[in-house]
């Protein structure tokens, strides 16, 4: 069973007279653990099709499956409660709340998920320490810099226990060298906690640490690549 | 416990818009709330000069005597007193006497309403008696000394110590008449009292209109007004034992002019809070709007993590309510502290607005404000609960979200 399975994805964007494909007939499986790519360029699909799998849009046309289960019939909240339990995300703006510490906006997602509070500290304390955010843990977001401001946003994708993470060109805003720490910060979450990711960029040093390297251009899967490592 | 703090750290952050509507929300309450004190003490202030000088919270009277009053229909006020001192809840009774007739002095004559009083049970329980009014003279201390107003002296032309005759019907409707001597002058501070009232011992009216021990009114003062509901049944089996003509009622059907009055300073108070309370709503509904939609992007955020409607919905109402709370106690606050000077000092309304009178009743124009635990937790209440409605727009707006549109669009 595939952690992701898409079948003909289809969604349309109607921008004035014109009618956007921003993804047109996409067929694609990502296997669970995988640490895959969507590479393209800039208005190529890539956020799009990121937004279908995790649920935040609705495919025009096709099926799309989590775990093995359609999302196609599921409503609002069904999808809120699959994206709180079983999806992290990572945005490029990082999008911390900027009014909780780092240790709060990771024990936000715990928060949400109904986890006693007595549980926190023993989970996301040990994820802080993991991604070098201990220290850090009492600041708020205006106190750190970009690259720590996404590792806080990985933190808090992964506190809640999910199978997949979705990242939406997570380095965008960053430098190289924070870039490939990012990366292979994440790499080590996915082999040590067999989380899948699947993230999305244009800058080609990024896309060369993937394992697998899903091509996107017009809305459609140009290549499926998948490295040996 | 993360909402409310998610909630107080968001006030503050556009501090200025916080601020002011939160001065909005202080602003509002205190002047409901001081409102009330104020309008508590005027209640106070006019029931306690109005039933003092009037019917007593419960009055005994005749059973046609309030709609059409006559000399004859009177009660037999010294068989009642004695009954009436012996209930616990009574803590004064003054009957009186009231007979409109004509005063003459040697030099001129003029209609006048002689009211028949023990002087010694009114004492300064009267707010008509009250020794401060008294502006010569003092008060009658022999069945023929006599009180009379100001104007009314001023127009007969009488000092204390002269003659004055007292004419006015009987209970047969003869003429009879009595000479007093007038033992002191008093200004009520009500024009029209004091152009024509006179104030005699009952007794001695009570000889003149052929009825000893008789009174058109026994006022009763209870130890305080919430005993009226207990007190009036009991009343009122004393008073069907004084033959069957007699009744006792409550001060409000003794006095629905007054109970009017009353009426209406309390449905005005509810009205200008309900304005002012609409108002601050207006302002928090605005606050808050403006808040959720200053973090479009993170609201559609939280919403992408799988954040439920309920919470969102709940993370909004919160913040109102935190914003309600602060505002609310803040201006209770501020109408406590102002109280605990007003309640003691008063409030002196008398150069702005004068003397105020109502049916021969002189009030005093000195409001002391009472403080009223309950309704300034009604109206603290009132204010969450209407934060929290203000904020139900704004929250709809926030649920209406879409991750995807959020993050795309701004």
């Amino acid at each position: 069973m595939n952690a992701i399975q898409l079948t003909g994805v289809k969604k349309f964007y109607q921008e004035g007279d014109t009618v956007v494909r921003a993804v047109d007939g996409v067929d694609l499986a990502i296997a669970p653990g995988e640490f895959a790519s969507l590479a393209g360029t800039s208005g190529s699909g890539k956020t799009t099709l990121l937004n279908l799998i995790g649920g935040l849009d609705r495919p025009d046309e096709g099926t799309l499956a989590i775990d093995g289960v359609s999302i196609k019939d599921k409503t609002d909240d069904q999808l809120a409660d699959l994206r709180l339990r079983r999806i992290g995300f990572v945005f490029q703006a990082y999008n911390l709340i900027p009014v909780l510490t780092v240790y709060e906006n990771v024990q936000f997602v715990l928060q949400a998920q109904g986890i006693p509070e007595r549980e926190h500290a023993g989970r996301i304390m040990p994820i802080l320490e993991e991604l070098g955010l201990a220290p850090l843990a009492k600041r708020f977001p205006t106190q750190l810099s970009g690259g720590q401001q996404q590792r806080v946003a990985v933190a808090r994708a992964i506190v809640g226990d999910p199978a997949i993470v979705l990242a939406d060109e997570p380095t965008a805003n960053l430098d190289s060298e924070t870039s490939a720490a990012l990366l292979k910060m994440m790499k080590r979450l996915n082999v040590e906690r067999g989380i899948t990711f699947l993230f999305s960029s244009h800058d080609p040093a990024v896309i060369e640490l993937a394992e697998r390297v899903i091509r996107v251009k017009d809305g459609k899967v140009l290549a499926d690549e998948r490295k040996s490592v | 416990m993360i909402w409310f703090k998610i909630a107080w750290r968001n006030l503050w952050r556009n501090r200025r818009r916080t601020g002011i509507q939160l001065t909005a929300i202080i602003g509002g309450m205190f002047l409901a709330v001081f409102y009330n004190n104020f309008v508590g003490g005027f209640a106070v202030n006019t029931l306690d000069g109005g039933v003092r000088s009037g019917s007593g919270h419960i009055g005994f009277y005749h059973e046609r005597y309030l709609e059409n009053p006559e000399v004859g229909e009177t009660v037999p006020a010294d068989d009642l007193v004695a009954k009436i001192e012996q209930d616990p809840d009574v803590s004064a009774v003054f009957p009186r006497l009231h007979v409109a007739g004509l005063l003459r002095s040697s030099r001129d004559s003029r209609p006048a309403a002689a009211m028949g009083l023990d002087f010694a049970r009114e004492g300064d329980g009267n707010p008509m008696l009250n020794s401060k009014n008294l502006v010569a003279g003092r008060m009658p201390t022999t069945p023929n000394g006599i009180v009379i107003g100001q104007a009314l002296a001023k127009e007969l032309h009488v000092k204390v110590g002269k003659k004055v005759v007292w004419v006015s019907q009987d209970v047969h409707g003869e003429i009879v008449s009595r000479l007093f001597r007038v033992s002191g002058i008093l200004n009520t501070h009500v024009k029209a009292l004091d152009a024509s009232l006179i104030m005699a011992p009952r007794e001695a009216v009570a000889e003149l209109i052929g009825r000893p021990g008789s009174a058109h009114e026994v006022a009763v003062m209870l130890k305080s007004p919430d005993r009226i509901p207990a007190a009036l049944p009991r009343l009122q089996a004393i008073a069907a034992t004084a033959g069957g003509t007699t009744k006792a009622y409550a001060w409000d059907d003794a006095m629905p002019s007054l109970a009017a009055l009353v009426q209406a300073s309390n449905a005005k108070e509810g009205f200008i809070v309900v304005i002012l309370f609409a108002l601050v709503a207006v302002g928090t509904m605005n606050t808050m709007l403006m808040s959720v939609m200053e973090r479009t992007r993170e609201f559609g955020m939280i919403r992408a993590m799988g954040v439920s409607k309920g919470s969102i919905r709940l993370m909004v109402l919160v913040e109102g309510l935190v914003l309600g709370l602060i505002g609310s106690l803040g201006g209770v606050v501020l109408a406590f502290l102002l109280n605990l000077r007003t309640s003691t000092a008063g409030i002196d309304l008398t150069k702005a607005y004068g003397d105020m009178d109502m049916g021969g009743i002189a009030f005093d124009m000195l409001i002391k404000t009472v403080w009223d635990w309950r309704l300034a937790f009604l109206l603290t209440a009132g204010m969450l609960v209407l934060s929290v409605l203000a904020s139900l727009y704004p929250a709809r707006w926030a649920l209406k979200i879409r991750p995807a549109d959020a993050m795309r669009t701004y």
